[in-house]
């Protein structure tokens, strides 16, 4: 009895994941690939559901869409993508994974300078910066006004850095080299690894804490983590925080941003449904609300800034030709090995 | 008279799971064949920059992890097995408990404890009254640190292993040794080593695969081995076909490691000289000798379980709310359901494998049913990648054999489905239940089926009626082995789980690289408490000196046979 009992059990184990696969959608759901994170999404995705009676069927992933998509094909359920970092936009658009918005259709395009929507194949969203921390004591009377400024003698040995690796440098790098050039890029990355207090560890945050500790003076990371550490609930982090201060580099010609963005899947069969929802992320309320719960900088410019972000004001911007630069990056992977900068 | 069953079922069988088995590494090296100019170049690439990096930091963290945890297992195997000293019959247990502690949980609390600002620091500035900043410490994330760590969770192999075989061995043979004149270090050197080697190689051989397998230490302390290496061939240069080739080329680092353990084997045979067994006297140890002792093992046990166990019990203790806002229940129970459902699949599987290649079979089919233990030798993310291709060409053709027919409905994919995952696992892991039946069934003497046979029974009465009920502590065993293995598993998991979910390891690992480590400490604990169950097992059994007789031991030494058919004579 006692094992018939337990052999009923393991077999339910058996099929349970099975059935979970092949569980069926609802038929008029939208079905959005992200790499953002639930506790930002959520929110926004029931305020949409609410206002259009549209409901959304989330994946959450942290990396391999591209792959997914690509594996799955025509088969997709995905309808909409809407990705943290631009750059698996540009490679989706390339592998021909997208389908462009017809301008005519979309009214709300048109507030949205061209370069924020390639070829009308995906959209910006919000935008962020990869600034320039420092410590805000121990750096008082050093001129660090840009990433050059960063390689300057007086700073050797004060420089943190995450690994050289991470989409978000490798970005920067592409941005740097699309610039100025590759050899500016290669020298500057040469010259900040010789200023290296430690090898490049951790993420982000680690560099604020480090910076904290003492380790080193200066860093780079993305302008929200400042506000999501300042308003963190651990004391540790606004600590972290509370010694830094930051810098956005906007010497020759402005600061390099970074951007989030989304597209309707080629595949899609609910076209109207996922242009909906684009707009939706593109309206008031949702720039507002990025900018609220993420700290990120709305990607239309005529919302006015609030809280943290309106503290440290607007800035200007180099005009980026974002595919170009989304190009970049495997050679700039490439460069960070060549120079061994991780080592 | 065989049945048809009987002459083609069976073979089926086998070759049924030689294809599950062996498809995705016929496809893995067919992809290599098929490369565009840009893999070329990122694969140019990589020779030329990175590859010496990966194999440098490859080779020295396994010669290092492969010969601190050798040491540290022989020592104290040695130690508790020869002498009695205070403490010494809790030890026997104790010292096999950091096999509990996945490596890449032990990382991450050392490495929040050690780091700059990590705790450790951060008392030590607020006890001395030091400002921040003004205290220097070391650097933790380091090649050394990472060896440690590593050979502190895998040193139970060496010592599990070490100890079943001192065990065995006949207190005659010691007596002989001081006889003839020689001290307790001479013992050891002249005596006890060379009859412990086969069991320290094949000891060693396992921790260093399990090293090559590891992706989530490395990560931690962001060492360039080559299981980094194949993520950042697919990730960043966005090139699988080079990940696919550093995969390769770790397959063949393993092999050659077979291939060498095979060749120090060589052909030498260690047999009691007589019949007589006498049990071990232990010599009681005083003094300094005593303290020594103790405070060698007790600090292996407390570096390796106690302290990282303290601290996630800690971190548990502190962070419950959160841990179950995050959803710590549902991936609970998606560990429990994946991990059961592989511990059932493999258990069936190995079984049914090992079951029908009983009647002698030809070389085709022995060397089938020796491809599915060559799993456990291939390394997690490699066999990620070989399944994420086999499993896409199954669906494509699946999908276009469904449109053929006029089937529009729902589609379903294998890739990203819970049941992918599962089936990743069970060849992952499928060497330690056949490896359990295998033994197992070589102790049914072919007489008890003869007469069973004789008294009218059926093959299939034969099998439920005599060889289950006789092989059921070995299957028990396997299963639970696996299942632990499957809770704990990382880089299988997080390239084959469906993208949506987490299991309790990937959730663990996700919030360990955003710095908040403390945040899932409880699903860390529960991974940890559930490997707890096998460790508890095993030193039960070899204290009863069964291990060899009946299951884990033989298990992973079976695996390695297997696999070791593979290695180029």
């Amino acid at each position: 009895m006692k094992n018939r009992l337990l052999f009923c059990v393991l077999a339910v184990m058996l099929v349970l994941p099975a059935c979970d696969s092949v569980s069926q959608r609802e038929p008029d759901s939208l079905v959005l690939y992200t790499t953002r994170q639930p506790f930002l999404l959520q929110g926004l995705i029931d305020a949409f559901t609410a206002e259009h009676g549209i409901t959304v069927e989330v994946v959450y992933a942290k990396s391999g869409l591209l792959e997914r998509l690509k594996i799955e094909g025509e088969l997709t359920p995905a309808d909409v993508v809407y990705m943290a970092d631009y750059g698996e936009l540009v490679l989706m658009a390339e592998a021909g994974l997208l389908k462009p918005v017809p301008e005519a259709d979309s009214p709300w395009l048109a507030s949205l300078p061209s370069r924020y929507r390639p070829d009308n194949m995906w959209f910006a969203v919000t935008k962020r910066v990869r600034a320039i921390f420092v410590h805000s004591k121990r750096t008082q009377g050093q001129n660090v006004a840009g990433y050059q400024d960063m390689t300057q003698p007086s700073l050797r040995g004060r420089v943190c850095m995450r690994s050289g690796l991470h989409p978000y440098n490798v970005g920067l790098l592409a941005a740097m080299t699309w610039h100025r050039g590759e050899a500016w890029t290669r020298t500057w990355l040469q010259a900040i690894k010789e200023s290296l207090a430690r090898r490049p560890q951790g993420n982000d945050r680690s560099q604020a804490r480090a910076i904290y500790e003492g380790v080193c003076d200066v860093t780079i990371m993305n302008s929200y983590y400042l506000g999501k550490m300042l308003t963190s609930a651990e004391q540790d982090q606004r600590n972290w925080a509370d010694a830094l201060r930051m810098i956005i580099p906007e010497e020759d010609g402005g600061a390099y941003v970074s951007l989030s963005g989304t597209g309707m899947t080629r595949w899609t069969k609910k076209e109207e449904q996922a242009r909906a929802f684009m707009a939706f992320l593109l309206s008031d309320e949702a720039q507002r609300w990025f900018m609220q719960t993420n700290i990120e900088y709305p990607i239309d410019a005529t919302i006015e800034l609030t809280g943290l972000l309106a503290s440290w004001g607007r800035f200007a911007e180099l005009p980026l030709d974002f595919v170009a630069v989304a190009r970049l990056r495997p050679r700039m992977a490439r460069l960070v090995d060549e120079l061994r900068f991780d080592r | 008279m065989k049945t048809f069953w009987q002459h083609y079922g069976l073979r089926g069988i086998i070759l049924f799971c030689a294809v599950l088995v062996g498809m995705p590494l016929v496809m893995m090296i067919g992809s290599v064949v098929a490369t565009s100019p840009q893999d070329d170049e990122v694969w140019a690439h990589i020779l030329a920059h990175a590859l010496g990096d990966y194999m440098v930091t490859t080779l020295a963290l396994a010669a290092g992890v492969g010969s601190l945890s050798a040491v540290m297992g022989v020592a104290c195997a040695w130690l508790v097995s020869m002498y009695r000293f205070w403490g010494s019959s809790f030890f026997k247990v104790a010292l096999l408990l950091p096999m509990a502690m996945p490596a890449y949980i032990v990382a991450f609390v050392y490495t929040d404890m050690l780091d700059h600002g990590g705790r450790v620091a951060t008392w030590l500035n607020d006890s001395t009254g030091a400002d921040a900043g003004a205290e220097v410490w070391f650097d933790v994330r380091t090649l050394p640190m990472a060896i440690l760590v590593m050979a502190l969770t895998l040193y139970p192999y060496v010592f599990a292993l070490v100890r079943a075989s001192l065990v065995e061995q006949s207190f005659c043979v010691w007596q002989a040794g001081r006889t003839l004149g020689c001290g307790a270090w001479r013992n050891f050197w002249l005596v006890g080593l060379p009859l412990l080697r086969p069991a320290l190689v094949v000891a060693v051989v396992i921790v260093i695969m399990e090293t090559l397998n590891d992706f989530g230490v490395v990560s931690a302390f962001s060492l360039p081995t080559l299981t980094s290496g194949i993520y950042h061939a697919w990730l960043n240069m966005n090139s699988l076909s080079v990940a696919v080739r550093l995969a390769l080329l770790l397959l063949v680092l393993v092999l050659l490691i077979l291939l060498v353990e095979r060749w120090a084997r060589g052909n030498r045979r260690y047999h009691a000289p007589s019949g007589s067994h006498r049990q071990m006297v232990a010599e009681h140890l005083k003094g300094a000798r005593a303290v020594v002792s103790f405070c060698f093992c007790a600090s292996l046990v407390v570096f390796g379980f106690v302290l990282p166990f303290v601290v996630l019990l800690w971190l548990a203790a502190h962070n419950q709310h959160q841990a179950f806002a995050e959803g710590f229940v549902g991936y609970g129970l998606n560990s429990l359901a994946l991990s059961g459902s592989a511990a059932m699949g493999a258990v069936a599987l190995g079984f049914m494998l090992a079951w029908a290649a009983r009647p002698p079979s030809g070389w085709l089919f022995r060397s089938l049913m020796r491809l599915a233990s060559i799993g456990y030798a291939i390394p997690g993310a490699v066999l990620a990648i070989a399944l994420l291709l086999w499993l896409s060409a199954v669906d494509k053709a699946q999908n276009a054999g469904l449109s053929w027919l006029g089937w529009q409905g729902a589609h379903f994919l294998w890739v990203g489905s819970w049941a992918a995952l599962v089936y990743g696992y069970v060849v992952r892991f499928l060497a330690l239940p056949y490896g359990a039946v295998d033994s197992a069934l070589s102790r049914v003497t072919p007489s008890m089926e003869h007469a069973a046979r004789t008294l009218g029974a059926s093959a299939w009465n034969v099998m439920r009626r005599i060889h289950l009920p006789m092989m059921r502590p070995s299957l028990m065993t396997a299963g639970l082995l696996v299942f632990v293995d499957s809770m704990k598993e990382l880089p299988l998991t997080l390239l084959l789980r469906p993208f949506d979910s987490d299991t309790l390891s990937t959730w663990v690992w996700h919030y360990a690289r955003d710095e908040a480590f403390a945040v899932s400490a409880p699903g860390a604990l529960l991974i940890v408490c559930v490997g707890l169950l096998p460790v508890v097992w095993l030193s039960s059994m070899i204290s009863g000196s069964t291990a060899k007789k009946s299951g884990w031991l033989t298990n992973k030494q079976t695996a390695l046979r297997d696999t070791n058919a593979y290695a180029p004579a």
